[in-house]
Order: C-alpha cells, then sequence, then structure tokens
C-alpha cells in the first residue's frame, strides 16, 4: 500500500504542474492587433476589416477592444452609422465592466490580468464619446450634442471616482479632452440662438487644450460676434492624423530585482524555499509610434485655406493619463507574484515537503513555469489617430471643392484628396478624414445636407 | 511534519482565498424604473437638476400668468382682449455657476408648452425663431437695439409670424459658502419686451439649495450618505 504522504509529496506537484499549464497564457491583444494595424494604416480597409473580424471569432477576452477598432475602419470605410452602432454596444459594455467581480479578480491573480473582463483604459472610455459625437457628426448629427456632453460627464466621473476618503486623487491632474465640449460648441453656435453655450463650451475648450490657437477665436466670436456673414455658411474639417498609442508588453525590472532578492532572503532563512523570480514581471506600457505627419493642409477650390490644428491630443493624453495608473498596475502584477509564491509556500507546508527535497525543487519550478505564463494586458484600442484636429473655414453657400494634403514639418508630404462639399447659408458643414501616415486611408465623409442629401464622395 | 504547521499552511491558502473573494464584488445590471408623477424628484448631489430647474420655471412662469390674465399687462398693450398677445420666445441664458447640460432644451420646452397652454399668449414656433435670427444675423442680446429689433421683425412677418413681445429667460446664480459646506441660489427671470413701446416688463422665481460635505451638515440635514 502506498503512503499517504509519499501520495501527497509526490503527486502534488504534478498536479500543480497540469493545473499551471492549464492556466498559462497565450499569445497577447498587441500580437493578435498586429495584421489588422498595418493593413489599415496601408489604407487595406477590407483586409483589416477581415483580420479583425477572425480575431473576433477567436477571442472572447479582447473583443470589446477589437470592436473599437472595427468602428475605426468602418468609419474610415465611410460607414459611420455603423460605426456609431458598434461603438454604442462597446460604451455600454465598458459601463457595465467598470464593475469590478469577484471571480475575474481571484482568477486574475492566479493567472494574468487579461483573464478580467477588459473595461477600457480611462482615455479610451472619453474618447469613445467623442468618436460617437463624430460618427453620428457624420450622419444625420441628431445625437452629436448628446454625445458630446457625454464625453464631458464622463471625464468628470472618472475623476470623482477615483477621489480616496483622505482626499488624494490620482486622477485629479489629467489632461481633459477637448473635443467633446468643442463639437457641443459648434453646434450649439449653429443655432444662432445659445451664444451663451457656445462661450461656455470655448471657456473649456481655451482651458483644456490651450495649445489650440483657433480656440480664442471662437471664443471671442461667441462672446461678440456671429456665426456666419449674410449668405455664408461653416465647414469644419475634422482629422484623425499619424498612428496612435497602443500597448506593449515590457519587463518591469527593478521590480523584477527586487522581488528576487526578497524571495531569495526567504529561501535562504525560511522553513521552505519560494520559486525564485526569474521570469521577469511583465506589464503593459503604452506605446507611441513616430510620425511624420503633423497636420493636413485644407485648400478651397484649389486655393490654400489653412491647415487643421489639435483639438485633442491623443498620444499625449493616454501616455499622461497611463502613467498615473502605471503604479497600480504594477503594484498588481507585484502582490499576484507574491500571492503565486505564497500558494506555493502553502502548498509545501501542507504537504510536508522537505526543504532542498526533489518534491521541494519540483514545486519550486512548477512556480517558476506558472509566474513564466503571465502575459501583459495589452489589450488596447489600437487604431486610435495620434490627434485629432480640426479647421474652420467660413464659405460662401453651395458647393465647393475641398483639398485636403498631409503635411510633414518640412511641408507636404504627401497627395491631394479631394471632395466636394455643400455649403449652407447660416449652417454648418462637417468633414472628416483619416491620414495615419503620408496619404488618405479610406474615404472623406461629409455630413448630410439639412435638406437631407446624401454625402459627398472623395474624388 | 507537525499537524499544526500543516494546518496552517493549509488555512493560508484558505485566507489567501477568501480575501481574494472578498477583495471584489459582484458585477450588477443597471436598473431604472418609471417613477410615478407624485414621487418627488431626486435631489442632485453636486449641481441643480430637475427638483431645482422645473419648479423655477413653473413658478416664474405661473407669477407671470396671472399677472397678465388679471389684466395687469403693461399699458401699452392694448390688443389683448381681442387676441392672445404673440410671444416671441427667443431662448433661455445661463448665467448660472453651474452648466445647464441637457436641461437647456427642456427648460425651453417646458416654457415654450406652458405658453401655449396658458391661452393668454401665443408663441411662435422655435424654428421660426431660429431661420429668423439666423437671417438676420443677430445675437439674442442685439435685438435690444432698435434697428436691429426693427429688421428682426419685418424677417418674422414676411415669415408670417408678426408677434407683440420677445421673451427671454435667464437662469442665475448665486454662492454662499460656509467652510466645507455651501448654498446656492438659483434665480429664473422672464423678461417680456414690448416691441412697440420697448417696455420690459419681468417676472422671477428663486430656489436655494444647500450642498453639505461636513459631516455636521449632513446629519443637520438627515443626509449622511
Amino acid at each position: 500500500m502506498i503512503h499517504r504522504s509519499y501520495l501527497v509529496r509526490q503527486v502534488c506537484p504534478v498536479l500543480l504542474m497540469l493545473l499551471v499549464a492549464c492556466l498559462s497564457g497565450c499569445a497577447s491583444h498587441v500580437d493578435r492587433l498586429r495584421e489588422a494595424r498595418e493593413r489599415f494604416h496601408a489604407g487595406d480597409l477590407a483586409g483589416a476589416s477581415d483580420a479583425l473580424d477572425r480575431q473576433l471569432k477567436r477571442s472572447r477576452t479582447d473583443s470589446d477592444a477589437l470592436l473599437l477598432d472595427k468602428a475605426v475602419v468602418e468609419l474610415a470605410s465611410g460607414r459611420p452609422d455603423q460605426a456609431e452602432q458598434t461603438l454604442r454596444g462597446v460604451r455600454d459594455r465598458f459601463d457595465y465592466l467598470e464593475q469590478t467581480s469577484a471571480g475575474e479578480k481571484a482568477l486574475s491573480m492566479v493567472t494574468d490580468d487579461n483573464r478580467e473582463a477588459y473595461a477600457g483604459e480611462d482615455y479610451e472610455k472619453i474618447l469613445l464619446r467623442a468618436f460617437l459625437a463624430l460618427a453620428n457628426l457624420m450622419d444625420d448629427g441628431q445625437d452629436a450634442n448628446a454625445y458630446a456632453l457625454q464625453v464631458g460627464q464622463k471625464q468628470e466621473q472618472i475623476i470623482q471616482a477615483a477621489a480616496d476618503a483622505q482626499g488624494n486623487n490620482p486622477k485629479a491632474g489629467y489632461k481633459r479632452v477637448a473635443l467633446g465640449a468643442y463639437v457641443n460648441g459648434i453646434l450649439r453656435e449653429e443655432t444662432h440662438v445659445d451664444y451663451d453655450d457656445v462661450a461656455r463650451a470655448m471657456v473649456r475648450v481655451v482651458s483644456w487644450e490651450p495649445e489650440f490657437r483657433p480656440g480664442r477665436v471662437d471664443l471671442q466670436r461667441a462672446q461678440s460676434g456671429h456665426h456666419s456673414q449674410t449668405g455664408h455658411g461653416v465647414l469644419y474639417a475634422f482629422t484623425l492624423v499619424g498612428q496612435g498609442p497602443y500597448k506593449e508588453e515590457v519587463a518591469e525590472e527593478p521590480s523584477s530585482a527586487a522581488l528576487l532578492v526578497a524571495d531569495r532572503i526567504i529561501s535562504h532563512n525560511g522553513e521552505h524555499t519560494l520559486p525564485p523570480t526569474i521570469a521577469p514581471i511583465k506589464v503593459p506600457r503604452v506605446v507611441l509610434p513616430y510620425n511624420a505627419i503633423r497636420s493636413v493642409g485644407v485648400s478651397v477650390e484649389g486655393q490654400p485655406a489653412g491647415q487643421t490644428e489639435t483639438i485633442t491630443d491623443v498620444g499625449r493624453l493616454a501616455v499622461q493619463q497611463y502613467e498615473a495608473v502605471y503604479p497600480e498596475v504594477v503594484g498588481r502584477a507585484v502582490a499576484r507574484r507574491v500571492l503565486k509564491k505564497g500558494i506555493v509556500f502553502g502548498a509545501k507546508e501542507a504537504t510536508g515537503v522537505e526543504k532542498h527535497s526533489l518534491a521541494s525543487f519540483a514545486l519550486d519550478a512548477a512556480g517558476v513555469a506558472w509566474e513564466a505564463t503571465e502575459t501583459a494586458d495589452t489589450r488596447c484600442w489600437g487604431l486610435l489617430p495620434d490627434r485629432i484636429q480640426v479647421l474652420r473655414i467660413e464659405l460662401p453657400a453651395g458647393q465647393h471643392r475641398i483639398g485636403l494634403q498631409p503635411l510633414g514639418p518640412n511641408g507636404p508630404i504627401g497627395a491631394v484628396a479631394e471632395t466636394v462639399v455643400p455649403i449652407a447659408d447660416g449652417r454648418n458643414t462637417y468633414l472628416l478624414a483619416t491620414f495615419p501616415h503620408d496619404r488618405l486611408v479610406g474615404q472623406i465623409l461629409v455630413s448630410r445636407r439639412p435638406d437631407g442629401g446624401s454625402p459627398g464622395q472623395m474624388r | 511534519m507537525h499537524k499544526s504547521t500543516r494546518w496552517s499552511g493549509g488555512m493560508l491558502v484558505g485566507l489567501i482565498g477568501v480575501g481574494l473573494l472578498l477583495s471584489g464584488g459582484c458585477r450588477g445590471r443597471q436598473t431604472a424604473q418609471v417613477m410615478n408623477p407624485n414621487e418627488a424628484s431626486m435631489v442632485g448631489s453636486h449641481t441643480a437638476g430637475s427638483e431645482t430647474y422645473l419648479p423655477l420655471v413653473d413658478t416664474a412662469m405661473f407669477n407671470l400668468l396671472s399677472r397678465h390674465s388679471q389684466g395687469v399687462a403693461p399699458a401699452a398693450f392694448q390688443q389683448g382682449a381681442v387676441a392672445p398677445m404673440r410671444i416671441c420666445f427667443v431662448g433661455v441664458e445661463n448665467r448660472s455657476a453651474e452648466e445647464l447640460g441637457d436641461f437647456k432644451d427642456q427648460l425651453y420646452q417646458r416654457i415654450d408648452t406652458q405658453i401655449i397652454q396658458s391661452q393668454v399668449y401665443e408663441p411662435i414656433s422655435r424654428r421660426y425663431v431660429e431661420a429668423g435670427l439666423r437671417e438676420t444675423r443677430l445675437r439674442p442680446e442685439e435685438l435690444f437695439i432698435p434697428q436691429n429689433r426693427q429688421a428682426f421683425i419685418d424677417i418674422m412677418q414676411r415669415q408670417g409670424q408678426p408677434f407683440d413681445y420677445l421673451l427671454y429667460a435667464t437662469v442665475t446664480s448665486g454662492t454662499t459658502r460656509d467652510n466645507k459646506d455651501y448654498q446656492r441660489d438659483y434665480l429664473m427671470t422672464l423678461e417680456m419686451v414690448n416691441i412697440r413701446t420697448g417696455q420690459v416688463d419681468k417676472e422671477s422665481a428663486t430656489l436655494r439649495k444647500g450642498y453639505n460635505r461636513s459631516i455636521g451638515a449632513k446629519i443637520k440635514n438627515f443626509g449622511l450618505f
């Protein structure tokens, strides 16, 4: 008959190893997103959409992040209504997933953060609403003001929720997204009545995005000017410029080294050894690609009319907001390692394995393997632009040929893309184009005319 | 290995598990219910909401309507006995310390509806008002200048929408601080301008609201949580 303690000592490590194998991580989100990103930036929208669809069929844990990318592809493809529908679904799920789940939290502590449902980074939750406003502006515009107001409400909610009882708030210094206030302002200005609302909105734009120079002109006009002169309308040319932020896995070296020293001390002095921190602690980092494109030059009937300016610096926003929560991300990763080591230590205590025995070594090896299976949570909205820019042009009512040309630090870096835009007296018309680098990706979208006409098409 | 040591090891693993479960809650679906008309509105904890704005509109409109239905209309106005006075409601101007957000259009609609229901006045559709202002490129406050006002009246007449009065609604606020707590007084003012004489008639309603952050104030107002 096999002795019980022998059984426990020999079988437990094997079971633990099997458990580790079952809980092991897999390819990260950034790997899965690579093809879609490359195809989108190359202008292959159908290919990017197919790549995203394939990943959506395979993966459940990052489906919302993939849907955000899908919405960007739909928007660039000239389907703002579909993009809006997709974004709205993700917005509602993110709101639900903001609440914590004990089960997922527990599972993520013994595996990695990928096991928790993705509720989006703070900047993504805010930009999601900003994109909803833009998508709706390009469609019928009926809900654009509601979405624009939600941008402000969401950022206030995020900041207020982060305050603790002592009044400390790591998110208090968050950079605000001015795009929501801007869209609210321009929509109110079009009523020719609510100039007080316009002035309030533009005060926020100027204070949140002081480098947006046209904001001061807009504020002055809201305080004492008019929407446009008689017989004229206004074109707002929005552009999504550059390749935006995404997350990559990096080794958190200082924390890994500190934990290695700590576990060696405990292993030396304690009753049992701990699995050594051989596998580095992996955490996600927000990465900003280099962008040669700076803005987009806009011409009317072939004559230069100005260049778009940044109303929301997405890259800077993502980096700044992520830095505020980065200590928490590292803290959670370190806590997970400590917990895993604690479980191995507890298993040794419970099974009564001897220090430096073969079983102890096997448990340590299993612990190391368990730790090595961790994958950083790189789920993110990977097709965001680096900057959202806009140019306001007042034009006589009628049809106008509008040209868009990508500009680098020293001038034009790509070909001109053109479209025809209808301008109505005393009304706004909106245009949206995507320039990840030196050329237009997808279509130039033009908002529906007030008479319900169809959007203009790129030539 | 001692039995007690094994037991403590098992307990350690167990405690970690329990700790993990306690560290989070459960996700719950957001729910909603249709509120009974007699049910009290929610009270905005940080800013004014329907509990503030709706009574302000109702009171100010009631005051204005009661006065005019009793014939205490401005002296220059004579046609009231024959037909309802035609009102051009220009809009709600927010001069308070808070955002009106999505309330602004609701305030407009509420005032507009009460004007219609009063049978003392007859409003002009907002769409005509906006079209008139767009056509003339005038800001609402510029209608106080006689020649601007005349240009606007001409446009409205051309649209088949002549009117007797211009109506402006303004929301203002005043804040009094008491250390961590503060009181905010909200004032809704309705201003009617007789387009023939330029004479101004005014009615207003006020509502005071206390915002409590200190424990003492919360206890005093029975709003601990």
